[in-house]
């Protein structure tokens, strides 16, 4: 079978011939490079909206050593990504055994869990408002929101990953000494539900960095969304951009961290295969 | 068969039906069905469609109750999943978070086997389905072929008094559920058990079965009980078998 | 004798250093029904591949009435092990289906459908959708498709795949039925032997990769042929040792 997957997918020498082949290899580059070209010509035009892309990674090595406003980039970057630990960190210990006992048990589904879906279709930036008016705008507040949005994702993959187990996985458990319900949870449930958990973990890291940013955008000394919010108010767009990519790179750095972790401790997984 | 067998496991009129929702009258999938099975024969139970035969199966497993009727194993009735009896499901079913020797010695570990005697066996059965070498391996990365070898593996290191074979080469390819039902009737020679194997296909029935009970369609009632006194392992194409299979082709339902 | 209908021409394909088909020559006489048999991975899907062009040959060719085979010019019609009816069609509509795009007249088109919805005895079952249909219905329809539009070749690949035996002869009866009603040229590709010595005037024998003819077998057994006769299982074992799959 794999081998003909191989042929099929592959190069069947009379069609392709080499100037196809050269495009497809150059076409990734092609697109960003006709980006790059619009960017620099409209920084030329106008650089205040749309500050020079050098403008940007020049400023961003400035601030690794010169601070802004107490802490160089790093600082920052390290700033919002300890906000965003913790609160992921206390919505896993909450939001994973939440997940599964209403995933698992009928009474907590029909109690807890429809208060939940109550809940959930409140977007979770609008309970900033209350959030402030509850704990200020100090750095519990910051990380009680961020732990709200990283909390529906992973209580919601974790219901739905124990729902989805295979009720094949479960005769299996039965017939093979395994019928007990905690032995069946333990066993079998689990995990084969944690590739659906682990999904949830991921989106929750992202929802997480959506929601420092409008907390820092917001209300804070520090961090990225802070730097962001800098840049605006002084109408530097550069800094605004320098925010951007620090964002853009520090959420890729943390989603292959999650994806090592997950290949480590579900190496079954096919999606985590480098296939 | 002249001597008297042992009979190991009685079905005793079991009926069963599903209900759809509360309009729709009940689906009849079993109706009545009763029949014995005997000491380390290899019955083959096999009929059109997927209607009726796995339902039963899994009454007999203990994965379902029958609306009606009993099934009994050595005596004793069988009212829930039973560890006795060792089960290849059709799919499979290896949990792809184990590797070939842990879904192996799955069984024996959720009894509380030491570690050592339960690897021995499962080992012994890995041997004999011709996968040692690949006891660190996952699911994942075996065959259609291999992965059910392993359920077969695991299925008989559980040390079941019955072993249930549910159209376990149903989702092979030619080839393969060939060389699979060559290798069932080696296993089953060497490690001799009372092995209860559903099929729709026929000339698998033939090939495999010392009797094969015959059911209709939905609802699945028996419609011939064949004894098979050719001896093993048997020529598709020799002339008893494909009278055989004349005969038995002509007494199933045909559905267009 | 004339020129045969179809010919395969020297025909090799290689995928890089991999060469899967090595020198195919054969030839197909117009209306004639043949079986290609060979082991699991014998490139049977690479050959086909070539015959619908979707593949192009690395030497060699398929001719067609002289001509090499051309999708454009020639008609190929084809049938699948899995079904591939038009779900949002219904049965007729299904049928019809490639008669229309040939711009056939109405009055033609409706005359074939007719003939062949008495052939497969689905009169009844004409305006009903595919998805209300068995799997053995729908493959039915498919052929039937495959039929009205009087082909240059048929090909068949496997469409019989994992029926039950009752089923397969039902409907093995019923192509040698089709094929002697539209005097098809029919290439059929089956790993079941026993089925292609029951449906075709020649047996066509792969090798293993890099695939070669082994043999051509040629059955001159009249319709309708016994399963058990002597001759019959002697054919049969005959190709089963050939081809030594297991």
């Amino acid at each position: 079978m794999r081998v003909e997957n191989q042929i099929e997918n592959g190069t069947d020498s009379k069609k392709s011939n080499g100037l196809s082949r050269m495009v497809y290899l150059m076409a990734p580059f092609i697109g960003i490079g006709i980006m790059l070209i619009l960017w620099f010509s409209a920084s030329a035009a106008n650089p205040q909206a749309f500050p020079n892309p050098s403008a940007v990674l020049l400023l961003l090595y400035d601030l690794l050593f010169h601070p802004l406003s107490g802490y160089t980039l790093l600082g920052h970057v390290a700033i919002s990504l300890r906000r965003v630990c913790i609160a992921l960190f206390f919505a896993m210990l909450v939001g994973i055994p939440l997940g599964i006992l209403m995933g698992w048990s009928r009474l907590m589904r029909a109690t807890v869990g429809t208060l939940f879906e109550c809940i959930r279709p409140i977007p979770v930036l609008a309970w900033i408002p209350l959030m402030i008016m509850w704990f200020g705008i100090g750095e519990k507040a910051k990380i009680i929101m961020i732990f709200i949005g990283a909390l529906m994702p992973i209580v919601v993959n974790s219901y739905t990953g124990i729902k989805l187990v295979s009720p094949l996985y479960l005769d299996v458990g039965r017939m093979f000494n395994a019928s007990s319900q905690s032995k069946l949870l333990l066993k079998i449930v689990l995990p084969a539900a944690l590739p659906t958990i682990f999904a949830g973990i991921r989106n929750a890291t992202s929802m997480s960095l959506m929601v420092v940013l409008a907390a820092e955008m917001l209300a804070a000394k520090s961090g990225l969304g802070f730097m962001i919010n800098r840049g605006m108010e002084a109408y530097n767009m550069t800094l605004v951009m320098s925010g951007m990519v620090a964002i853009g790179v520090t959420g890729a750095m943390l989603s292959i961290l999650t994806n090592m972790i997950e290949r480590r401790i579900c190496p079954w997984n096919s999606h985590t295969k480098s296939e | 068969m002249e001597q008297p067998h042992k009979v190991r496991v009685k079905l005793e009129h079991i009926s069963k039906s599903f209900k759809n929702n509360s309009k729709s009258p009940n689906h009849e999938v079993i109706r009545d069905v009763s029949f014995k099975v005997y000491d380390n024969e290899f019955l083959v139970l096999l009929g059109p469609g997927r209607c009726g035969k796995s339902v039963l199966l899994n009454i007999m497993a203990g994965l379902l109750t029958a609306d009606w009727g009993s099934v009994s194993l050595d005596g004793e009735q069988i009212k829930g999943p039973n560890p006795q009896i060792g089960m290849v499901f059709q799919k499979t079913g290896l949990l792809p978070w184990l590797t070939v020797m842990e879904n192996t010695e799955f069984g024996p570990k959720m009894r509380g086997i030491g570690k050592t005697e339960r690897q021995k066996l499962a080992q012994h059965f890995l041997n004999l389905v011709g996968l040692d070498g690949y006891e660190k391996n996952y699911p994942y990365q075996l065959s259609g072929g291999m992965k059910q070898r392993v359920g077969i593996a695991r299925a008989y290191s559980n040390e079941p008094k019955l072993l249930i074979m549910d159209e376990p080469f149903g989702a092979l390819d030619a080839q393969t559920r060939y060389n699979m039902q060559n290798e069932i009737l080696d296993i089953a020679k060497k490690e001799k058990r009372t092995i209860i194997f559903v099929t729709n296909n026929i000339e698998e029935a033939l090939l495999l079965g010392d009797r094969i009970i015959l059911f209709t369609s939905c609802p699945a009632q028996i419609k011939n009980i064949y004894e098979i006194n050719l001896p093993k392992p048997r020529d598709s194409m020799q002339k008893e078998f494909l009278r055989l299979r004349r005969e038995i082709s002509d007494n199933t339902d045909l559905a267009l | 004798m004339g020129e045969s209908k179809i010919r395969v021409d020297h025909l090799s394909k290689r995928f890089g250093d991999l060469l899967v088909l090595n020198d195919l020559n054969f030839e197909i006489q117009k209306g004639e029904f043949v079986c290609v048999v060979g082991p699991t991975g014998c490139g049977k899907t690479t050959f086909l591949n070539l015959l619908t062009r979707i593949y192009t040959p690395s030497e060699g060719d398929l001719y067609i009435d002289g001509e090499p085979a051309d999708p454009k010019k020639h008609n190929i019609s084809f049938a699948f092990q899995e079904p591939s009816a038009m779900p949002w069609l219904n049965v007729r509509k299904n049928l019809e289906f490639g008669l229309k795009i040939k711009r056939i007249p109405r009055k033609e088109i409706n005359h074939r459908i007719d003939r062949i919805l008495k052939l497969l005895g689905l009169e009844d079952f004409q305006n009903a959708f595919p998805r209300e249909l068995s799997v053995s219905s729908e493959q039915r329809v498919i052929i039937g498709r495959a039929f009205s539009t009087y082909p240059d070749l048929l090909l068949m690949d496997e469409p019989y795949g994992q029926m039950d035996i009752k089923m397969r002869f039902y409907l093995e009866d019923e192509i040698l039925k089709l094929w002697k009603e539209f005097d098809s040229t029919v290439l059929f590709i089956t790993h079941n032997i026993e089925e292609a010595v029951y449906l075709a005037e020649k047996v066509i024998i792969l090798s293993n990769k890099p695939t070669v003819i082994k043999e051509v077998v040629n059955i001159n057994l009249s319709h309708p042929r016994d399963v058990t006769s002597e001759e019959f299982i002697k054919l049969r074992k005959y190709i089963t040792d050939q081809i030594k799959w297991w």
